[in-house]
């Protein structure tokens, strides 16, 4: 199979492949699927009793103790270690990443925690594509591809949504749209989306109405988009907060987690709307059927930001595409109910339209990703006859988050890390050429102890303008010699006698040694104004890194990662 | 603060052609009024340091530029003073007397620079030929009064220095100066004059102080010139 496979052409290659990882996404979806409803089912059976609010915590601690002590995988929400892995590691993600999500996830969300069920979706799918790719030894480039293919696929499956899954895969995983990428996405998508077809039937989540939307209706977008952006920005900074705060009060991990489930039961007593991944919650606001009023719509906004940022703050084992969804709608319908009481003799689209935008505009926002908003919503509701609104509210969203964060949620500890390497950018190129491959080693080695004389006569013989001195008993380095320092005593007979290499050279060289990465050897050349400067280690020198040879390198690697 | 248009090709470090280019193909946050360009120093500080480039501030360029005083090759021989009967019959000899006339501050620790001076003298012979030496220590002197200094020692009886020409040494230039860099600047300027025949003849007869300093000056200020 594997050498038959080999001997295709590279895309071809990808296209099988993609279908393999397309598969084994859509059933990791249906697997989580058929879990939660399970523990929905088992949840609402307690629904009543004073100790409803214990089960988030016993299950977000039960959830961190198993990936901390059983599976012994990392923390996190998932999609920013995917990230990570197609930044700095090659796509290359641990087998056992492909399940110790789902049920880490399954716990949380089946005992209540304000999360959903997409992230471990994505990791999953996404550590299913890494490893196929690994097993039929695939190279670097395809193994990128196929993780996004995973998460693609993932995505796809849980929401029945293939193009949202394809604009999740290009706009949050890899960042880029190239055609090379976009057709094994694309046919994962497909095949993962198939799959969940298949054996849970074709489920539109959200089966809408239909709208009459006029022109006050669309200029009332504009306003939503302004407090979808805010809902994010605060969602956004809130997490970020409890997991600062969570991190340094609290030493041991599950209880941390045990006590961010605990504040969202509590919660939960006084909301119960805040609980799980909230489709049931969406289902109600989307067919009018949400009884309270304006005010109390306000607050479970507020409320649910906060679950989702305890939650996920906490224990970071959940997704937020969910989260994102219930706090949107709710924000939708807060809005919509805010409009019908100020202009009262206005006729406004139903409550379900602004709901499905305030979903639309918090996806955009909060994932930076607005093509991945726009085509969800679409999507999981069946309804492209809102999608003009929905397109305009996403852009404005996303551009007035923009503003504030401009980071979305996955990257934004990436980027402040600096671990975050979109492709074919200045920081990408730079991480992957390593300073063995720039080395120039046809230096003319001087010693201390020379004349001027004999110097004059290695510049003679050499094209060089850098002479690397070196002790001629120990061999180590000392110090270099520049022409251009030396330049107006070289025609000068007078000195060639007495005057020394040692009186020469600089000793108070800046250098670099084989650990520096790039960027630091580039600051290194901005801050000393110098062409070229020594390799050093151990005392020992290496050699020369002149930034002619790095632009020389640097185009190289640039024109082999075009794609075509 | 505002950054005009020049003042950000020197923040930046691009030619000009750059900077226009850039500000018309949009990749720099610039503003345009009364048809002049004009940038917000905030502005391009965090659109650098999201590009992760480099900035060269005003004061890291002033200390790379400037241009020394050090370079006064006749207040160094003003400062090192000018000797003349010195005695002695081996280059340590009159290299010992010379140290011990050098105006030195009372810190230095004249043993140690003379032991500096010979084994410089072991690598390799300070005479530069036509009865001339220039001893220097191995390594720069530190903590010396204010710059560089040069003492002259016209020597009582020629003293063979092994210069490469073999001509016994009649005079000497003591040079201590703060950094190698000093030291070459101050031994081109020295041996500048040293290739002007009328100077070499000069020294030969030379018998005071400020005859040199005023033979010295005008060569000098040829080379500036």
């Amino acid at each position: 199979m594997r050498h038959f496979l080999l001997r295709l052409d590279e895309r071809i290659q990808l296209i099988i492949v993609a279908v393999l990882v397309g598969i084994g996404g859509g059933l990791a979806s249906v697997i989580l699927n058929r879990g939660l409803a399970a523990g929905s089912k088992w949840l609402h059976s307690h629904q009543g009793h004073w100790y409803v609010f214990l089960f988030p915590a016993g299950g977000a601690a039960l959830s961190s103790i198993f990936l901390n002590h059983i599976a012994r995988d990392i923390g996190g929400h998932g999609v920013p270690e995917v990230i990570y892995s197609i930044s700095r590691r090659a796509g290359l993600l641990r087998f056992r990443s492909s399940f110790s999500r789902l049920v880490a996830c399954l716990l949380t969300i089946a005992s209540g925690g304000s999360a959903g069920p997409e992230a471990p979706v994505v990791i999953s799918g996404s550590s299913i594509g890494s490893n196929i790719a690994s097993l039929f030894r695939l190279r670097d480039r395809q193994r990128i591809v196929l993780v996004a293919c995973g998460a693609a696929a993932a995505i796809a499956a849980i929401f029945n949504a293939p193009v949202a899954g394809i604009a999740f895969a290009l706009e949050a995983i890899m960042g880029e749209w190239t055609p090379v990428t976009l057709i094994p996405i694309a046919v994962s998508s497909v095949v993962g989306t198939e799959v969940s077809r298949i054996l849970q039937g074709n489920q539109i989540p959200f089966q809408n109405r239909v709208f009459t939307i006029a022109s006050p209706d669309m200029a009332a977008c504009l306003g939503l988009a302004v407090l979808t952006a805010a809902a994010s920005i605060l969602l956004i900074r809130l997490l970020k907060v409890v997991g600062n705060a969570s991190s340094t009060l609290i030493p041991w991990e599950w209880t941390r987690a045990g006590m961010g489930g605990m504040l969202v039961g509590l919660i939960a007593l006084a909301y119960p709307e805040v609980l799980g991944e909230g489709y049931e919650v969406i289902r109600t606001v989307i067919e009018q059927a949400f009884p309270p009023g304006l005010w109390i719509t306000g607050i479970i906004v507020l409320a649910k930001i906060a679950a989702t940022s305890l939650t996920i703050g906490s224990g970071r084992s959940g997704g937020l595409f969910a989260p994102c969804l219930v706090i949107g709608s709710f924000v939708g319908l807060f809005y919509q109910r805010f409009l019908v009481a100020a202009f009262p003799a206005v006729s406004w689209a139903g409550e379900s339209y602004f709901a499905l935008l305030g979903m639309a505009g918090l996806i955009s926002s909060v994932m930076q990703a607005p093509m991945t908003g726009m085509f969800l919503i679409a999507e999981i509701t069946g309804s492209y006859q809102v999608l003009l609104s929905v397109v305009l509210l996403s852009v404005v969203s996303a551009t007035l988050s923009h503003f504030f964060e401009p980071f979305s949620v996955y990257i934004q500890e990436l980027v402040t890390q600096g671990e975050l390497l979109r492709p074919r950018t200045d920081r990408r190129i730079l991480s992957e050429l390593d300073i063995m491959e720039l080395l120039e080693t046809d230096c003319h080695i001087v010693h201390p102890e020379m004349r001027l004389k004999d110097l004059v006569q290695v510049v003679q013989k050499t094209h060089r303008n850098y002479f690397p001195v070196e002790d001629s008993e120990t061999g180590d380095f000392l110090g270099i010699i520049h022409l251009d320092d030396i330049r107006s005593y070289l025609f000068n007979p007078y000195l060639y006698n007495s005057v020394l290499v040692e009186e020469l050279m600089d000793r108070d060289v800046p250098h670099i040694s084989l650990d520096d990465d790039l960027p630091k050897v580039f600051e290194l050349f901005d801050r000393t104004h110098t062409w070229s400067l020594p390799v050093v280690q151990d005392k020992r020198f290496l050699g020369l890194i002149s930034k002619a040879t790095i632009l020389d390198h640097y185009r190289k690697e640039l024109i082999v990662q075009e794609e075509f | 603060m505002i950054l005009d248009f020049d003042e950000a090709i020197r923040l930046l470090g691009v030619p000009e052609p750059t900077l226009r280019r850039w500000i018309r193909q949009g990749k720099i946050p610039c503003r345009e009024g009364k048809g002049r360009y004009y940038f917000i120093r905030k502005e391009i500080e965090k659109w650098a340091q999201t590009h992760h480039m480099f900035l060269h501030h005003d004061r890291e360029d002033a200390v790379s530029r400037d241009p020394g005083k050090e370079l006064d090759l006749l207040g160094a021989m003003r400062r090192g003073g000018v000797f003349f009967h010195v005695e002695g019959n081996t280059p340590e000899d009159v290299l010992r007397r010379a140290v011990s006339l050098a105006p030195l501050p009372s810190e230095t620790d004249k043993t140690l620079l003379l032991e500096m001076l010979l084994q410089r003298e072991a690598l390799a012979s300070t005479g530069i030929g036509e009865g001339v030496a220039i001893p220097h220590p191995r390594y720069p002197v530190e903590h010396l009064p204010g710059d560089a200094l040069i003492t002259t020692c016209f020597l009582d009886t020629p003293v063979d220095f092994r210069s490469i020409d073999g001509r016994p040494v009649f005079v000497l230039f003591l040079m201590l100066s703060p950094t190698t860099d000093i030291h070459l600047k101050l031994l081109s300027r020295l041996s500048f004059c040293l290739r002007d025949a009328a100077f070499m003849a000069f020294l030969r007869k030379c018998d005071a102080a400020e005859a040199l300093f005023d033979k010295v000056k005008e060569i000098q200020e040829s080379f500036d010139g």
